[in-house]
């Protein structure tokens, strides 16, 4: 269905949003984090640090990344922010565009960051905070040794040309959220990779991780003010808007429990000439395959108006029989809503346990 | 504030409620997509319930949602089923549905509602 999915597999949370940056965004990019960290119990000293690592790593490509106008290129974008959770790892990611000169700069603060030991670091804070001036853009180098310090890890990166006079600066920030001190797996040149398939896919956000309502409210609001304003989906916005909430509330509701007592499944939104796309995927019990399977095809033979007659009569049968959890209700308007019929597969993903993914074209 | 009344403040999953029995005026105003539903309408069903079995006089009902979610849309639809189903109250009562003029998803859940109970329901497009 897609590959830039499968490749998220060994990710305990992930979160990709490929796209433009706004101030606002900052928020509920922590909110998100906050939410699918929940369940996975870090200490909360690691995940103030995470909660400050992001906002400055966010805030850096909002003060420092341009943006072009190039219709013809195949990024059309500011970049990509994200973090991954794997194991004990967790990582930030950042690709934005900047000028040239500027990345030959910030890759010697960078490179001379990482060979300072910490009482080091710390020094060139204390200096650079008593003699720096600020100029409007916050004093890039600051914020860097910042970054290094509260990491505890080098700070890796790669250059790539841009065209143009100007460069994709990739960036990784590492934190240990365990006890262990090593060094996480050399993992830059998989956001390289992670990015370009966003691009070629045209996926705009990706994630990975816990789906309880907390989790779930602040991506709502991350997708309904990308897709309806930044992406100029216009109408088609709230129908994604729409058919997103149905399928995420339904995985909230209906998913196996993992045994750390937390929902989990999988979303990506992207977009393909004409439509959007919403991929969702979440592990079930084996058990529950039949009945998903006949509801999926009974769904997907009926016409448009065999569609509003079945959600006709769900809503009067929900009242009368009080029937209060399996009427179906959601996904019957998802299909109304869908621009062509909702797809579906299942793969063992172990012990009585199948992966079940769905495809939505609106 | 009138006791038999009943307020709820909106919250981010849920919308701000005023049935106010003094004023004859119901009005759900803004998102819905609580994770539980029935924990949150529940109140309102036996609220409407209660009322209906006491009002003769005119009623006001004003839901402006930007947006809900389906299990919500079946709570709405019971709020409508129990007005309709009183006799007392069936002709008392004015429903008004408010909506963004280019929410076509919110007008077509208005519309839909609309057809499925006997009422004086209105649908309005703010510009």
């Amino acid at each position: 269905m897609s590959s830039f999915y499968s490749d998220q597999k060994e990710s305990d949370i992930s979160f990709y949003y490929r796209g433009p940056f706004l101030d606002r965004f900052t928020n509920t990019i922590i909110d998100i984090s906050a939410g699918a960290i929940t369940p996975h119990q870090i200490p909360s000293s690691v995940n103030r640090k995470l909660s400050y690592l992001m906002v400055e790593c966010f805030q850096n490509i909002l003060r420092h990344g341009e943006s072009r106008d190039d219709t013809t290129s195949r990024l059309r974008d500011n970049g990509i922010f994200g973090f991954r959770k794997m194991s004990e790892h967790f990582i930030i990611h950042s690709v934005n565009l900047l000028p040239a000169a500027k990345s030959t700069v910030l890759c010697e603060i960078i490179d001379n960051v990482n060979s300072m030991d910490p009482d080091r670091l710390k020094e060139m804070q204390m200096h650079q905070l008593m003699t720096s001036r600020l100029d409007e853009k916050g004093g890039a180098g600051l914020g860097i040794i910042e970054i290094a310090r509260k990491s505890g890890q080098p700070l890796r990166y790669i250059i790539e040309d841009a065209g143009g006079g100007l460069s994709y600066f990739h960036q990784q920030i590492s934190v240990n959220t365990g006890n262990q001190k090593s060094t996480p797996a050399e993992m830059i040149g998989e956001t390289r990779e992670i990015y370009q398939k966003m691009a070629e896919e045209n996926i705009f956000l990706s994630y990975k991780g816990d789906f309880s309502q907390k989790s779930i409210l602040p991506i709502l609001d991350l997708v309904q003010h990308n897709i309806s304003e930044a992406n100029e989906m216009g109408k088609n916005g709230r129908k994604i808007g729409h058919v997103l909430i149905e399928l995420l509330q339904n995985i909230s509701k209906h998913g196996w429990t993992r045994p750390n007592d937390s929902k989990e499944g999988i979303f990506l939104i992207g977009k393909k000439e004409d439509h959007a796309f919403i991929l969702v995927a979440n592990v079930i019990n084996s058990a529950d395959a039949p009945f998903i399977e006949e509801k999926m095809d009974y769904l997907t033979s009926l016409d448009d108006e065999e569609l509003r007659q079945l959600h006709k009569s769900a809503l009067r049968a929900s009242v009368k029989f009080e029937n209060k959890h399996k009427s179906g209700l959601g996904l019957i308007e998802v299909a109304r809503i869908a621009s062509a019929p909702l797809k579906y597969i299942f793969e063992p993903v172990g012990d009585h346990l199948l992966l079940f993914s769905m495809y939505v074209r609106i | 504030m009138h006791p038999e009344s009943l307020l709820i403040s909106k919250t981010e999953d849920t919308p701000e409620v005023i049935f106010d029995a003094e004023k004859k005026l119901i009005s759900i105003r803004g998102r819905s997509l609580p994770e539980n539903a029935f924990g949150f309408y529940n109140p309102l069903l036996e609220w409407m319930r209660s009322y209906c079995s006491k009002n003769t006089n005119p009623t006001l009902m004003e839901v402006s949602l930007d947006y809900f979610n389906s299990s919500s849309g079946r709570y709405i639809f019971e709020l409508l089923t129990i007005v309709e189903n009183c006799e007392k109250n069936k002709k008392c009562f004015e429903i008004r549905w408010y909506t963004d003029a280019d929410d076509e998803l919110m007008i077509e859940k208005g519309e839909e509602l609309k057809s499925l109970v006997d009422l004086n329901f209105t649908i309005l497009r703010n510009d």
